[in-house]
């Protein structure tokens, strides 16, 4: 049991986010504390999870998983992902205010993509012999950035309410972005002899060079801020009512000179290089046909610095306290400047017993669909642990549902 | 806070092993063209030697020198060395600036070269060339020696030098050497008279240098000059070249055409060799060919030409001169045409020599010294003689067999490694009256074969449709699929070169196929295949 357990800890403790990726959220539970948060979220409202595992831990995706997926895709889907994991502690020794320092790493993942799309990088293009298959909308758009925190939360105010703030500097490691625009596409004649590319994209990426894996890669600099703010205020319903509002990476990233821009908008026939004498082919034809010739003959490449605002988080959350044990939230999370769907929650949460609690979350939207899942906290007066994901059903029927995720927090709180 | 230490760690070693994870991956089927060409027949024979007539007909037509004679040859001006100067009899006491010596009364006045066949020259001009003069000094005091070559003119001024040499001792001479320049002088080589021939004329004389001191010039000193003329190119050359015996081969000179044209039966309807004769030495000349012969190395065999007389007995004039510097040469041209009618040429050419095999005989002035000396010859122009060949593309043969290779290096495609399976298909569009069976073997780096492209019953490619005339009515498409599984694919990547063999059948023989410039054959080649995308 003990070892199942580590295994399941280990799983979580391999993607990171702390909940909604905002470290104030938990001060209420926490207070002064040093803690590790982790979380990630991973959906699509075009691929099931067995699909999407195959990204997470690897492995060969079958004809039954590709079509799984193609039969109830749309014309234009999404992909999301998000992944972080942080250290933060907030300390201070004034009875109304706490100041915040952590680290964190994040990589944001957002895409579009069009069924033909994925029918073409999946199925490839012989089945769609004599088709033009349509790329017009399908984006990526990956960031991968650390970030070096400091801020406070006023919790004092009037009391019981709190105001957070906090700014960051940001290190970017690496970006990819492409954008295919109307009438991007590609047809295949009938005999696979012909191509038709009708390029019409922008694509951007930090380096070249093959530092995107490496932690450590400098390719751009950036700042973020983070706004929270929390009030307690008398309702109808329940003993009292709690409204917050957080928003969270408001900020943007400068990716340096030796990043590349590529644009495209034109249209390429290729019927196969011209050899002028098949029979004879010398190593020169051969060495001429490389995809670094093809890509700077039909992309606009230059090297230049650019900025890029990084996808802020926007959270909305009502939570109606009807008894000591009992408490009911409504929610409302968004994504500026990502493909996120607006995502609409309720969270249910109820206290066992001690220090205990279970919190049961049913949302719709996001990267995603329907999502419901369900946290563990355990709040002790030395120790804060919160575990949860909500998005279970990517783990009961991975098959047959849309989105995954989970969040682990834990805090060593400080004495008061 | 050892929890919290313990957590970083675990997630430490949880991040690692996922870094870890094995790639994500997945099948596609993917179809693509990679490359087309237009053939025409040089592409199959690997030669630019097809010209098309008024008609369109092509022909294989070429030109190759057989012999190429040139002034080098004809006259040889040797290295040439005479010693010249001035040794005292008796004791003299000498001022400075007096002259010890002159040959203004000696016999030394006339340098003869000896030139060998009985060549006979009045007149050159050098193209480059050296004097080079060895001084010995064995008096006392410096000796000044002031030398013309009267018979070397340049622009005017005769070839002139004034130099000091410094004092020695009969036991131990001052010596000095200095290399004059000779080019682009122009040299009378009639000698004192004027009637002479290969001989130039010099004048000197030896003073003692006025930088000196009075001193004694005792018995046995004096200063000795060697001259020697090195490395001497002539520009031109007149004279009388005498009646000098030439003899060209037996040898043979390397065709180099058409080596991977290999036909069975071959039957050519017509063939022409035009033999130009072309004469730009001022000198008659009469010449045989005596032999020609196409040498075919594999498998060995050799015809030889029956011309009857048209090649023996040739009479060639002499050229004339242009008097233009930068073309001064008027060549004398004589054809001698030689085809299927009037000898066996088609057998000559059926044989697809790789080699011409020649003996020719020539000899200069055959009627002696007809032009009182005024024979010449310019660097750079000579005798030549060029076969220029033409073989009308119109022919019959059971087969014609090519081959060629293509280096490949594909180890460096690791994408190959990714492929399932493959099929390269090979879309042809042929215009030629032949069927054309392929075949590719890949050859690894020990020149084995290992593998080959198609198979036997799909590697044709159909001939065009013709009437029974082998007239061309209309092309034909054909399709051929080259099938790769893994462990081909694999042998196509460590595969060295592709050897292409291909087979040229001739339909309806022995009516004769005429190929044409607007034959063609439209390759397209696409690939179709598996392939295995790995994010890993």
């Amino acid at each position: 049991m003990k070892t199942g357990l580590s295994v399941v800890f280990l799983f979580m403790a391999s993607f990171a986010f702390s909940q909604y990726n905002s470290e104030f959220l938990s001060f209420d539970r926490t207070g002064r504390s040093i803690s590790i948060n982790g979380e990630y979220e991973l959906g699509s409202n075009g691929i099931y999870n067995a699909f999407l595992n195959k990204f997470l831990v690897g492995g060969y995706i079958d004809k039954n998983l590709k079509d799984a997926s193609a039969k109830n895709m749309k014309g234009l889907n999404v992909l999301g992902a998000n992944f972080n994991y942080n250290i933060s502690a907030f300390f201070g020794n004034k009875p109304k205010y706490s100041y915040l320092i952590g680290f964190k790493d994040q990589q944001i993942f957002n895409s579009s993509f069009t069924k033909d799309f994925y029918q073409l990088a999946f199925y490839g293009n012989k089945p769609y012999l004599g088709e033009t298959k349509n790329f017009s909308g399908s984006s990526i758009n990956s960031l991968r950035f650390q970030e070096l925190k400091i801020g406070f939360i006023w919790h004092k105010i009037d009391t019981t309410a709190k105001i957070g703030v906090s700014v960051s500097i940001l290190k970017g490691q690496q970006l990819f972005y492409i954008k295919a625009n109307e009438g991007s596409s590609l047809y295949t004649n009938a005999d696979g002899t012909e191509l038709i590319f009708n390029s019409n994209f922008n694509m951007a990426m930090s380096d070249t060079a093959g530092k995107r894996t490496n932690p450590f890669a400098y390719s751009g600099i950036g700042a973020s801020a983070d706004i929270f703010f929390e009030t307690p205020y008398n309702s109808r319903l329940g003993q009292s009512s709690v409204l917050t509002v957080n928003a969270n990476n408001i900020g943007f990233l400068h990716w340096f000179d030796n990043s590349v821009q590529y644009s495209s908008d034109s249209s390429f026939r290729f019927s196969g290089y011209h050899i002028d004498n098949l029979l004879d082919l010398k190593d020169s034809t051969i060495s001429a046909v490389n995809k670094d010739t093809i890509v700077k003959n039909t992309t606009n490449a230059h090297k230049e610095s650019f900025n890029v605002n990084i996808p802020a988080n926007l959270l909305i959350i009502n939570k109606i306290i009807f008894t000591d044990k009992f408490s009911f939230s409504t929610g409302f999370r968004y994504l500026f400047n990502s493909n996120f769907k607006p995502y609409f929650f309720m969270d249910a949460e109820y206290k066992l017993s001690g220090n205990f609690s279970g919190i049961v979350h049913v949302g719709y939207g996001g990267y995603a669909k329907l999502g419901v899942g369900f946290t563990f906290i355990y709040n002790a007066p030395g120790f804060y642990v919160k575990l949860g994901s909500n998005s279970l059903q990517g783990y009961i029927s991975p098959k047959n549902t849309y989105g995954q995720g989970a969040f682990i927090s834990i805090a060593k709180k400080f004495k008061r | 806070m050892r929890l919290l230490l313990k957590l970083v760690v675990l997630i430490g070693v949880s991040l690692s092993i996922g870094s870890c994870k094995k790639g994500t991956n997945w099948d596609i089927d993917a179809a693509f063209p990679i490359a087309q060409s237009h053939l025409n027949i040089s592409n199959f024979f690997g030669d630019t030697i097809f010209k098309a007539d008024q008609n369109g007909l092509l022909h294989i037509a070429f030109s190759k020198d057989i012999i190429n004679f040139t002034l080098d040859s004809l006259v040889k001006l040797p290295d040439t060395t005479v010693s010249i100067g001035f040794t005292s009899p008796f004791v003299s006491q000498l001022n400075p600036g007096t002259i010890v010596f002159s040959n203004n009364l000696s016999n030394d006045k006339e340098i003869t070269f000896a030139i060998s066949n009985g060549v006979e020259l009045n007149r050159a001009i050098v193209r480059k060339g050296q004097l080079k003069v060895e001084y010995y000094n064995s008096y006392a005091q410096p000796l000044n020696f002031n030398y013309d070559i009267n018979s070397a003119n340049l622009w005017g001024n005769v070839l002139h030098i004034n130099q000091t040499i410094g004092g020695g001792t009969v036991a131990n001479p001052a010596s000095l050497t200095k290399v004059y320049n000779l080019d682009d002088y122009v040299i009378n080589l009639t000698g004192l008279t004027g009637q002479k021939i290969n001989t130039l004329v010099q004048t000197y004389t030896i003073t003692t240098d006025p930088s000196g001191v009075a001193d004694q010039l005792q018995v046995g000193q004096g200063l000795s000059v060697k001259l020697s003329f090195i490395n001497v190119v002539p520009e031109y050359v007149q004279g009388y070249f005498g009646q000098q015996d030439l003899s060209f081969g037996p040898d043979s000179s390397l065709i180099g055409l058409l080596d991977n044209f290999k036909p069975s039966n071959l039957i050519l309807t017509q063939s022409d060799i035009n033999f130009r004769i072309i004469n730009e030495f001022g000198v008659e000349l009469s010449s045989s060919i005596k032999s020609l012969k196409s040498i075919k190395l594999s498998p060995l065999n050799t015809v030889t030409l029956n011309a009857g007389n048209l090649l023996h007995s040739i009479n060639i004039n002499r050229a004339g001169k242009t008097n233009n510097a930068s073309n001064p040469v008027f060549p004398w041209l004589k054809q001698i045409d030689i085809n299927s009618s009037n000898s066996n040429l088609n057998p000559f050419l059926e044989n697809i020599p790789n080699y011409l095999g020649y003996s020719i005989e020539a000899k200069l002035n055959p009627l002696g010294n007809i032009s009182a000396g005024n024979d010449f010859a310019y660097y750079g122009h000579g005798l030549k003689v060029i076969a220029d060949v033409d073989i009308p593309f119109a022919l019959s043969a059971n087969y014609f067999n090519l081959i060629n290779y293509a280096k490949v290096n594909l180890t460096q495609i690791k994408e190959l490694k990714n492929v399932n399976s493959c099929n390269i298909i090979l879309q042809a569009r042929n215009n030629y009256p032949f069927t054309a069976q392929i075949q590719g073997y890949m050859v690894n780096e020990q020149n084995q074969v290992i593998d080959s492209l198609f198979t036997w019953n799909n590697n044709s490619i159909q001939s065009a449709l013709t009437d029974n005339l082998n007239t061309v009515l209309n092309y034909t498409d054909s399709r051929l699929v080259a099938s790769f599984n893994k462990a081909k694919v694999e042998n196509l990547r460590q595969c060295k070169q592709i050897k292409f063999v291909t087979y040229l059948y001739l339909p309806n023989q022995p009516t004769p196929i005429k190929i044409t410039d607007g034959s063609y054959l439209d390759l397209m080649v696409s690939a179709d295949l598996n392939y295995n995308v790995n994010t890993k």
